[in-house]
């Protein structure tokens, strides 16, 4: 039986088994070992030669070996499999305690169909494992990034189908493995989609390969709450080295929020836009040199030209004033000038028109003027009544005037017949003494009516006079420092007709001082309330007195009387024109006197107060601010 | 005793010849004058006590002829009253000119009589204490003939 050839093959199987890089243990049918190698004794660390181990029950080996694995009870199983099927089958991959790993294989023998015995073959692919544990941490690592980028990732192999999709293109871990491999049809069909999407998809795909660049598009989708979803999708196609295209990356990015700011801002400057182009007044903007580069349909109603055909053309060139040049390159040159107001006449189809102008400049971020922009409103009609309204007044004023003058010239011319009159009846009385006592007296009562009468004429034309050059406008305060207390004290000796009856007594508190005012009309107003306390100062009465008094801020002046007083219902009507008190009987007065005063004491920022009690006496009291 | 003489300078016939006949019964000299230029003339040959002046007179204005006056060695303290129609009369201008009394028209005798006696009795007692002052005024003017002591 042992013939040379064959004593050959057992040799060299023999040299073979204990020099391959594999563990290997061959057992008969009994499971009794029948022969094992070096390398299976180095897997494994065992304190023994191969030799040794011929003989032995594999089962107790096993047994023993078992204590080598990680997952003893895997192991268990396997070599169970693998006994009760009893066909060739592996390799298994097993993880050592110490680290190693190996992978196993096992062989079945069989002799005329025969079950002969088997062999476990094991390999140390530890180095290999290594490596590819490596390869996976790395690739892990890679996909983790591109699972937790908030954008949708694929990427597709040139034939369309899906090579990888991250984390959020797909959430679901079973689904997104099932997807490598298929197509955008396929997600269709096994998630109930219409096929449009998969339709865009496609053809956008094949734009990216003919065209070999970035292609981009915009996908809506509708969530299953309702809310849109905006995606901005975009291909890019991967060239390799040979110039081939490798692969396409797909990304999607949400952008919905993106888009809903850029309708809110497309949304106001519609906005803007409508009310700029619906603005009466013209709003434009002008470069440097001052051409138009906007300008807003305004325009074309006020001018009449085309808002196309006047862009571009310089903003002076429809100014009538060629002065304007200038000023508008002085306003863009100052720096201190940011915004310029003016009115200037402009061309436009018809006529010239006025227009209320107002400019602004932009300025850029080095302060430099680079354009500017303003508005130009159409005051043409309002001018022209504006004009109107003036030619109107003008006219007014003439014939206040001559109103004024007319007054004046009455009032002036009325008072020499009147002086001529009064001394002419003061002669009559005279002659009057020498005729008989019974005429005379009824005489007298009339030659005193007629003076008093003319006395009030005179009265009268002064205040009309006054009144008249207020109504026209023409007082003006004529401020100076005054020595008031001074002032007020000459009076008496000067302007009012005091008779040595009446001395009016003046009395002063606090710290005199100087006061502004208009002396004039002051005058007129302690001339006409002092004239008023003597006139309604009755002969056996007190005279009355001036009291001035100097306060921190102000100063008072009381001219106070101790005649006939003001009934209560009357105070009132004080200083309305005409109105006098019931009680004066046939003493003379305008009714115009208080007005006077309160208007000029009002011109003067002060005020007029009144205390008075029927037959006591009034208080009139001026407060003049310093 | 000679009359204290009054000179009315007024273009108003009727209201200066009442005036007149007026003050003649209260026993004073008085001349009328109708214009400015025969009030010039005449004023300083007859040298009034007091004058009464209107402002608006036919040839000037009353301000001339009370500046005149006043600038007059041998008048200008003669008492001025103005008795005037016209109400705007610039009062501070008047004063400050000399003027001693402003009366606007019209106007009580009464009033103006017992204005006259007043400033005629105040110029009588000024006439008293300024004697010395006018005999050195009189002997200063002999020497410096010119300088004019407004």
């Amino acid at each position: 039986m042992n013939s040379p050839a064959n004593q050959y093959h057992l040799d060299h199987a023999n040299y073979i088994l204990q020099n391959i890089p594999y563990g290997i243990l061959i057992e008969d049918s009994k499971r009794c070992i029948h022969s094992a190698n070096q390398e299976l004794i180095k897997i494994f660390g065992m304190d023994a030669k191969p030799e040794d181990l011929v003989g032995l029950d594999c089962e107790v080996l096993a047994e023993q070996v078992k204590q080598a694995f990680k997952n003893q009870e895997y192991f268990v199983q396997t070599i169970n499999k693998c006994l009760s099927e009893k066909v060739k089958s592996g390799p298994y991959e097993f993880e050592l305690v110490n680290g190693k790993f190996v992978e196993l294989n096992y062989i079945p023998y069989y002799v005329n169909d025969a079950f002969a015995g088997h062999s476990w073959c094991y390999s140390n692919v530890t180095i290999k494992k290594n490596h590819e544990l490596e390869v996976k941490k790395q690739s892990d690592f890679f996909s983790d990034i591109l699972d937790s980028l908030p954008a949708d990732i694929a990427i597709f192999s040139p034939q369309h189908t899906y090579m990888f999709l991250n984390k959020t293109a797909i959430q679901d871990d079973e689904f997104r493995q099932w997807m490598i491999g298929k197509t955008d049809y396929d997600y269709c069909n096994k998630k109930n989609k219409p096929t449009n999407i998969a339709d865009e998809r496609n053809k956008n795909f094949k734009k990216v390969l003919t065209s070999r660049q970035d292609v981009y598009w915009e996908d809506e989708i509708i969530k299953a709450d309702g809310d849109k979803k905006i995606i901005l999708r975009i291909f890019h196609p991967y060239i390799n080295k040979t110039n081939e295209i490798e692969f396409v990356v797909g990304y999607g990015i949400d952008i919905t929020e993106i888009k809903k700011k850029d309708l809110q801002i497309l949304e106001t400057e519609l906005k803007s836009k409508f009310l700029i182009d619906n603005f009466k007044k013209v709003v434009f903007t002008a470069d440097y040199e001052g051409k138009f580069v906007d300008i807003n349909p305004a325009w074309e109603k006020i001018t009449g030209f085309s808002v196309k055909s006047c862009l571009g053309n310089l903003l002076t060139s429809y100014v009538k004033d060629a002065s304007f040049k200038q000023t508008l390159i002085d306003f863009l040159a100052d720096n201190e000038k940011t915004e310029l107001n003016l009115s200037f006449q402009i061309k436009t189809q018809k006529q010239l028109k006025w227009v209320e102008a107002y400019f602004s400049k932009n300025l850029s971020i080095d302060n430099k003027v680079k354009s500017f922009w303003g508005t130009l409103s159409d005051v043409d009609e309002q001018n022209k009544e504006k004009d109107k309204l003036l030619q109107l007044i003008t006219k007014e004023k003439e014939l206040n005037e001559l109103k004024s003058k007319f007054v004046n010239m009455v009032s002036h011319e009325v008072r020499t017949p009147l002086a001529g009159i009064l001394s002419s009846v003061e002669l009559l009385e005279i002659i009057n003494q020498n005729i008989d006592a019974s005429l005379k007296e009824k005489s007298a009562k009339h030659y005193s009516r007629i003076k008093d009468q003319i006395l009030k004429i005179g009265e009268l034309m002064n205040d009309v006079l006054i009144l008249g050059k207020i109504e026209s406008g023409k007082i003006e305060l004529d401020v100076e420092e005054v020595d008031f207390v001074a002032n007020l004290s000459k009076f008496s000796t000067n302007n009012i007709n005091i008779t040595d009856s009446n001395i009016i007594k003046l009395f002063v508190k606090g710290t005199p001082k100087k006061v502004k005012m208009d002396w004039k009309l002051m005058e007129h107003v302690f001339t006409n309330l002092l004239s008023n306390a003597i006139k309604y100062t009755k002969d056996n009465q007190k005279s009355p007195e001036i009291l001035i008094n100097f306060h921190s801020k102000d100063v008072e002046v009381t001219i106070k009387d101790y005649g006939i007083g003001i009934p209560k219902d009357d105070l009132k009507l004080l200083f309305q024109p005409f109105k006098r008190a019931s009680n004066v009987g046939n003493i003379n007065g305008t009714g115009l006197g208080l007005i006077l005063v309160k208007y000029f004491v009002e011109l003067h920022k002060g005020e007029v107060s009144v205390i008075s009690e029927e037959n006591v006496g009034s208080s009139f009291t001026v407060k003049l601010p310093y | 005793m000679k009359k204290v003489s009054i000179a009315i300078i007024d273009d108003n016939y009727h209201l200066s010849e009442n005036l007149k006949h007026l003050l003649v019964i209260n026993d004073y000299h008085v001349e009328v004058y109708r214009t400015l230029s025969r009030a010039e003339a005449e004023l300083k040959k007859n040298k009034p006590d007091l004058i009464i002046c209107d402002l608006n007179l036919p040839d000037g204005e009353g301000y001339d002829i009370i500046n005149s006056i006043r600038k007059n060695t041998g008048f200008n303290l003669t008492p001025i009253i103005v008795l005037t129609g016209v109400l705007n009369a610039n009062v501070n201008e008047l004063f400050m000119l000399g003027v001693s009394k402003i009366f606007f028209k019209p106007t009580q005798f009464s009033l103006l009589k017992s204005t006259i006696e007043k400033l005629l009795v105040k110029r009588r007692e000024y006439m008293f204490f300024n004697k010395p002052f006018q005999a050195a005024q009189k002997f200063i003017k002999s020497v410096f003939n010119k300088v004019d002591y407004a």
